[in-house]
């Protein structure tokens, strides 16, 4: 079976990056904003602003993902934005910020990841491009399915919790907790 | 207890922030007492970091410098693709709007052009108090006479409340047959102007019925304007059918206000 590719071949890096964080980024504007051109404007906003960062300074070294230093960017915009309009968000702004971080990077994690990075590069398909959609870039079911192939998001839930075990499986003796 | 696959729903929705504040905090009470849960929570976390990393390794091979109006360009045009994706309109919605559209018209369109409350309002006029001779029943005694002669009064004065209130005085204890048509009549018309518009029919279709009657075209017209205030369109309809073949002195308003009560919106 042939499975549709996840990053068209003529499409640029950047076209690829701004389509990717758009959905989380989007997901967390709502939050605080209920008009969707005010949330692409200040998408926009923040998406220029990551690309002078990156392509303009020499030897920009990031010590984050990509996903967490655009999301920084854009917490700070939309933050502006709230500021200047005077509209403060009725919920804990910081909490939902931290939501949007993930987990603390502390050794431990740092070095489990060094161990699990290995074996989700050799993943193969349709998991590597179910799970991608899914995890990082927060694709609904029901566009995984349309962009997959599948023929409904049942089916592409389904296979989704089997790529998920299979993964589980092979990485779950590096953690020390008790079995189910 | 959840099965597998529901516990790996759940921390999806968790680490997608896609839980409620309420949902977030019941995870969070629950997480703090489940190690399984926490173990759970941290392999998905780590799969997910893994796979964000993996997508960004191989993007960032693929990035080349661009000025900054690319950048611009590439934006404004995922934008208006998103705008454009977001206004498409499924084929099966846009059928059954059409089908919708098209119910409306045909529902709007077939709706009669007025109203009865409109043609009532066009049509009607109260019908000024006429003494005819004596007709119906048994003579009334002297003190009905004066009573009579009371609510023809009021009615000429448009008190209709307080005429219909002495009609009824004189009714009382009569049965149909004896009581004159004149009282039957302009108690009805009474009964139309105060609204109670089933009493008045009663009476009307009772004097219609009566062919030799001196109130039988009277009441008949005003029989058929009591079925339209009382929006009984099809009785309204049968009655002015049946004043405009009977060629009597109604029967070319009876035509014409038929014509309008069939007229349709727009076909």
């Amino acid at each position: 079976m042939l499975y549709k590719k996840n990053i068209p071949e003529e499409e640029s890096g950047w076209a690829t990056l701004y389509k990717a964080f758009r959905q989380p980024f989007f997901k967390f504007a709502r939050k605080y904003v209920s008009d969707e051109e005010i949330i692409s404007d200040i998408y926009q906003e923040v998406f220029y602003n990551f690309w002078k960062q990156l392509s303009e300074k020499e030897n920009f070294q990031l010590t984050c993902s990509l996903k967490t230093y655009l999301i920084e960017i854009g917490k700070n915009t939309l933050f502006n934005y709230l500021r200047q309009k005077r509209k403060y968000p009725q919920v804990n702004f910081a909490d939902s910020l931290k939501e949007l971080e993930g987990p603390e990077e502390n050794e431990e994690w740092k070095e489990t990841q060094k161990k699990i990075f290995p074996i989700i590069q050799r993943m193969k398909e349709p998991c590597n491009q179910l799970l991608t959609l899914y995890y990082w870039e927060e694709k609904s079911m029901k566009e995984i399915a349309e962009t997959l192939g599948f023929k409904n998001q049942q089916v592409a839930k389904s296979k989704k919790y089997k790529c998920m075990q299979a993964v589980k499986e092979k990485i779950s003796s590096l953690f020390k907790w008790p079995d189910k | 207890m959840y099965t597998e696959e529901e516990l790996q729903d759940i921390i999806a929705r968790y680490i997608r922030n896609e839980m409620t504040p309420e949902e977030k905090k019941e995870f969070e009470q629950t997480l703090e007492e489940d190690p399984v849960l926490q173990k759970e929570l941290l392999i998905t976390q780590h799969i997910r970091i893994a796979l964000e990393r993996k997508a960004e390794q191989a993007i960032l091979k693929k990035i080349d410098r661009v000025s900054g109006e690319e950048i611009k360009t590439m934006m404004e045009n995922i934008e208006k693709e998103n705008r454009k994706t977001n206004k498409r309109i499924p084929l099966v919605i846009t059928l059954a709007a059409i089908a919708a559209v098209a119910f409306v018209i045909v529902y709007i369109g077939g709706q009669p052009k007025y109203t009865t409350e409109e043609l009532f309002g066009e049509y009607y006029t109260t019908q000024p108090y006429e003494t005819v001779p004596y007709r119906g029943g048994a003579p009334m005694d002297e003190e009905k006479d004066k009573l009579l002669v009371e609510a023809s009064s009021f009615y000429e004065r448009g008190e209709y409340a307080k005429a219909l209130e002495i009609f009824n005085r004189i009714t009382t204890g009569m049965n149909p047959e004896d009581t004159p048509e004149e009282v039957i009549f302009y108690a009805a018309v009474c009964m139309l102007e105060e609204d109670q518009l089933p009493e008045a029919i009663d009476r009307l279709s009772y004097l219609e019925a009566a062919e030799d009657s001196d109130f039988q075209q009277d009441a008949a017209w005003n029989l058929a304007l009591a079925y339209l205030k009382n929006n009984q369109r099809s009785e309204a309809k049968a009655t002015l059918e049946y004043i405009a073949g009977d060629h009597g002195y109604y029967a070319e308003e009876a035509e014409d206000l038929l014509k309008k009560l069939n007229e349709k919106k727009w076909f």
